[in-house]
C-alpha cells in the first residue's frame, strides 16, 4: 500500500547553472559579467543547489557578488 | 578600488588619482600601480550620483597606517566608495595597463554629464504632490478661534449647562 512518492516543486524546478554552461566559478570581484550568471531577476545570488558549485565555489561566489554590490557594479536588487 | 566623483575627473584624471595617491603616501604607503579602471553607470545611486569613475590601485601600507587612511577614506567627499583588499601578488599585466597613463599621449574621455542632480525616481509633477491640508491657501481659509482649541460640546454636557 505504498503510496507512490511524489518529488516536490523545488526538485523539479531544479537547474544547475555551471554544469549546463560549463562554467567556472569566477572568484573576482570585477568580473561582473560572469557574476552576473549567478544572479536572479532580482538580483539575489542563487542557491547551490541551483548553481551547482561545491562549498568553496560558492563562497568565492557569494564573496565576490558582495564585493561587486558594495561597490555598486551589481544591484542589491532588480 | 576606489570609487570617484566624477565631477573630480572632469577637472582632470591626474589630479583625480592624486587624491588618493596623495592620501597613501601620508599615511606611510607606497603605490606601486594606479590606473583608470572605467567610467560607467553605477548600479544604484551613491549620493545622488548615478555615474562614476573606478581606480584600480596597488599599494603597500603599513599596519599603523592603515586606519588613519581608512579613516581619511571616509571623511573624503570625491571618494564615493572604496574597497581595500589584502592580495599575494600583482595580477599580470596590470603594471602594463598602468604604465599606459604615464604616456604623454594618454587621454580619457570627459564622462558624461548625467550625474549632475539629485537622483529621483521620477520627475515630480503637479499631479503628484501631496493633497490633503497642506495645500495651498488652506492656511488663509482656516482661522483658529479659542472655542476650537476648548475641542468639541457634547449634546449631553450642553444640556446639564441648561440646566
Amino acid at each position: 500500500m505504498a503510496a507512490s512518492k511524489k518529488r516536490s516543486g523545488r526538485n523539479t524546478r531544479k537547474v544547475i547553472v555551471a554544469k549546463s554552461q560549463k562554467l567556472v566559478a569566477p572568484a573576482d570581484y570585477k568580473d561582473t559579467e560572469s557574476l552576473k550568471k549567478f544572479l536572479g531577476p532580482q538580483g539575489q545570488i542563487q542557491g547551490r543547489s541551483r548553481t551547482g558549485f561545491g562549498a568553496q565555489d560558492q563562497k568565492s561566489i557569494k564573496r565576490a557578488i558582495k564585493r561587486a554590490r558594495h561597490l555598486a557594479l551589481l544591484p542589491f536588487v532588480g | 578600488m576606489f570609487v570617484l566623483d566624477n565631477e573630480n575627473v572632469r577637472a582632470g584624471w591626474s589630479g583625480a588619482k592624486a587624491i588618493v595617491i596623495d592620501l597613501l603616501t601620508k599615511h606611510g604607503g607606497t603605490v606601486t600601480t594606479a590606473r583608470h579602471w572605467g567610467e560607467r553607470n553605477l548600479a544604484y545611486p551613491i549620493q545622488g550620483k548615478s555615474r562614476a569613475t573606478y581606480m584600480l590601485a596597488y599599494y603597500e601600507l603599513p599596519n599603523e597606517g592603515l586606519s588613519g587612511f581608512v579613516r581619511d577614506l571616509d571623511l573624503s567627499v570625491p571618494i564615493l566608495r572604496y574597497l581595500l583588499l589584502a592580495v599575494d601578488a600583482i595580477p599580470e599585466g596590470e603594471v602594463a595597463e598602468a604604465e599606459k597613463e604615464v604616456a604623454t599621449d594618454f587621454a580619457l574621455p570627459e564622462p558624461p554629464r548625467d550625474d549632475v542632480g539629485e537622483y529621483r525616481l521620477w520627475e515630480e509633477t503637479d499631479e503628484d504632490r501631496p493633497r490633503g491640508p497642506r495645500r495651498e491657501g488652506f492656511e488663509e481659509s482656516y482661522d483658529f478661534d479659542d472655542a476650537d482649541l476648548a475641542g468639541p460640546v457634547s449634546a449631553s454636557s450642553a444640556n446639564r449647562e441648561d440646566k
